[in-house]
C-alpha cells in the first residue's frame, strides 16, 4: 500500500511537489495518525504494518504463547484506534503504542496467571537460522541433548517466572534492544528504576539458566 | 562511582565494551566482576529470543481481522464497567447482588398474605363439601387385625384328569375359591395377615 503524502484535496499542490514527495518512512507518524483520526483506514493500516512486528514480539515474549499474542495484538490495535482522538502527540506514537501494548500484556498475564501455558508446538523457524543459537546449541554442555526446542522452552519458562514488571523490562531491553530511557518513558518510570528492575530480574533468571552455557 | 553502582548501571553490557576505568574497578573486585559477567551472560541468553519470528501469514491476518472489527464498529462499543473491574471487585459485586436478592426474597416471603380463609372458598368447593356427606367413611385401617390360620379355610377341591396337569385357572376353581372366601366372611374390614396360602386339594 503506497500512499501519497498529501491528501486528495491537495492534488494540484502534490503534483507540483512530486519531486520532493517523501517516502512513507520519512513521513512522520503524526501525519498518519491525523489521517486515521479522520476515518482513513488505509492510514491506520500503514501504522499497524509499521509497528505490528515489534508489538507482536513484545506480546509474544510477555505471554510465551503465539495464539494469545496474536489475539492480543488485535486488541492492542483496536484500543489504539479507539484512543487515537486522545493521542496528544506529547510522546512519540511509537512510545504511545508500546505503552498500550505493555499494559495490555501485563493485564492479560495477571488474569491468566493461574492457567499459564507455554506453546511448545510452535517453535519459530527463525531460531534455526540464527548462527549464534545453532552454535550454542551444538556446544558440548553438561546436557548434550539440549536442542533448540529445549533452549526455547528454558528461556520461555525462565521468563515466565518473572513478575510482569520485571518481565516487561527484560523483554524490552534484553530481547528487543530498547534503551533504558525509552523503556522508562513507556513504563512511566525513571531510567534508574529500569536499570534496577533489569538487574534484579536477571539475578532471578540466573538460577533458572544455570545449566546453559555462556555464549 | 563505586563498583556496586557500576554493576547496577552497566549490568548487561559486555565487559569488553565497558570504559577502561570501569573494567579496572570491576577487576579489582572479583565478586562484583563475577556478578557483572553473570548479568551479561543472562542478557545474551535472553537476547537469543529476539530471533524468534512470527508466522509470516500473521501480519496480513491481523490487519485483515482488525479492519473487519473496526468496520463492524467494535471500537465504538462501550466497555462494560463490570469487565473492567479487577477480579476481587467483581467477586464482591456478585456476592453483594446475591445478598440483596436473598434479602428481597426473604422480605417478600414475610409480607405475603396468609392462606385463604373459608369465606373465600369458591362455590365449587362448597358443592363438593355438600356432596361429601353421603360418602361412607373409610374403615379405620390402623386397628389391629387377628391373623387367620390356613385351617380356617375350607379345602377347595379341584378335579382334573389324571393324565393332565391340574389347571387352577378354570372357572370352577375360581367360583369355589370365591365362595370359600365369602363363607369365611373375609372383606376389607376383616383382613388377614400372614396368611398367604389357601388349602387346595387336587384330586384326579
Amino acid at each position: 500500500m503506497v500512499r501519497a503524502y498529501t491528501s486528495e484535496k491537495n492534488e494540484g499542490q502534490a503534483a507540483m511537489s512530486d519531486a520532493v514527495t517523501p517516502s512513507e518512512e520519512e513521513i512522520p507518524d503524526l501525519h498518519w495518525v491525523q489521517e486515521a483520526r479522520q476515518g482513513d483506514l488505509e492510514a491506520f493500516d500503514y501504522l499497524m504494518s509499521k509497528y505490528q512486528s515489534r508489538i507482536y514480539a513484545l506480546l509474544y515474549n510477555m505471554t510465551s504463547n503465539k495464539e494469545d499474542a496474536e489475539d492480543l495484538l488485535q486488541d492492542v490495535f483496536l484500543k489504539v484506534y479507539k484512543a487515537l482522538p486522545k493521542f496528544k502527540g506529547n510522546s512519540s506514537f511509537y512510545t504511545w503504542i508500546y505503552r498500550i501494548g505493555v499494559n495490555t500484556a501485563i493485564n492479560y498475564v495477571k488474569k491468566r496467571k493461574r492457567k499459564q501455558g507455554l506453546s511448545l508446538d510452535h517453535l519459530d523457524l527463525g531460531l534455526e537460522r540464527d548462527p549464534a543459537l545453532v552454535q550454542m546449541a551444538s556446544l558440548e554442555t553438561p546436557d548434550r541433548n539440549l536442542g533448540l526446542k529445549e533452549l526455547q522452552l528454558k528461556l520461555n519458562t525462565a521468563l515466565q517466572t518473572l513478575s510482569e514488571k520485571h518481565r516487561s523490562v527484560v523483554v524490552m531491553h534484553d530481547i528487543q534492544g530498547l534503551p533504558h530511557h525509552e523503556i522508562g518513558e513507556i513504563l512511566g518510570v525513571s531510567s534508574g528504576t529500569v536499570r534496577s528492575r533489569l538487574f534484579y530480574a536477571r539475578q532471578q533468571l540466573q538460577s533458572q539458566l544455570t545449566e546453559l552455557p555462556s555464549s | 562511582m563505586n563498583t556496586k553502582q557500576i554493576l547496577m548501571s552497566q549490568a548487561g553490557t559486555p565487559f569488553e565494551e565497558l570504559p577502561k576505568e570501569y573494567q579496572e574497578r570491576l577487576e579489582a573486585d572479583p565478586q562484583k566482576l563475577q556478578e557483572f559477567q553473570e548479568q551479561a551472560r543472562v542478557a545474551t541468553l535472553m537476547g537469543l529470543k529476539s530471533y524468534e519470528q512470527a508466522d509470516p501469514a500473521m501480519e496480513g491476518r491481523v490487519l485483515h481481522r482488525v479492519g473487519i472489527r473496526i468496520r463492524n464498529g467494535e471500537h465504538l462499543r462501550r466497555e462494560s464497567r463490570f469487565e473492567a473491574l479487577p477480579d476481587w471487585a467483581r467477586m464482591v459485586a456478585v456476592v453483594l447482588v446475591m445478598l440483596g436478592l436473598s434479602m428481597l426474597t426473604h422480605r417478600e416471603m414475610m409480607e405475603s398474605t396468609p392462606p385463604e380463609s373459608a369465606s373465600t372458598e369458591s362455590t365449587n368447593d362448597r358443592q363438593v363439601l355438600a356432596n361429601a356427606k353421603d360418602v361412607v367413611p373409610l374403615p379405620d385401617l390402623s386397628t389391629p387385625v387377628t391373623p387367620l390360620s390356613s385351617e380356617s379355610f375350607n379345602p377347595v377341591f379341584v378335579t382334573y384328569d389324571s393324565q393332565e396337569t391340574p389347571n387352577i385357572m378354570t372357572p370352577e376353581f375360581s367360583s369355589q375359591l370365591e365362595s370359600s372366601i365369602l363363607e369365611l366372611g373375609l372383606d376389607l374390614t376383616n383382613r388377614t395377615q400372614n396368611v398367604n396360602t389357601i388349602p387346595v386339594v387336587f384330586r384326579p
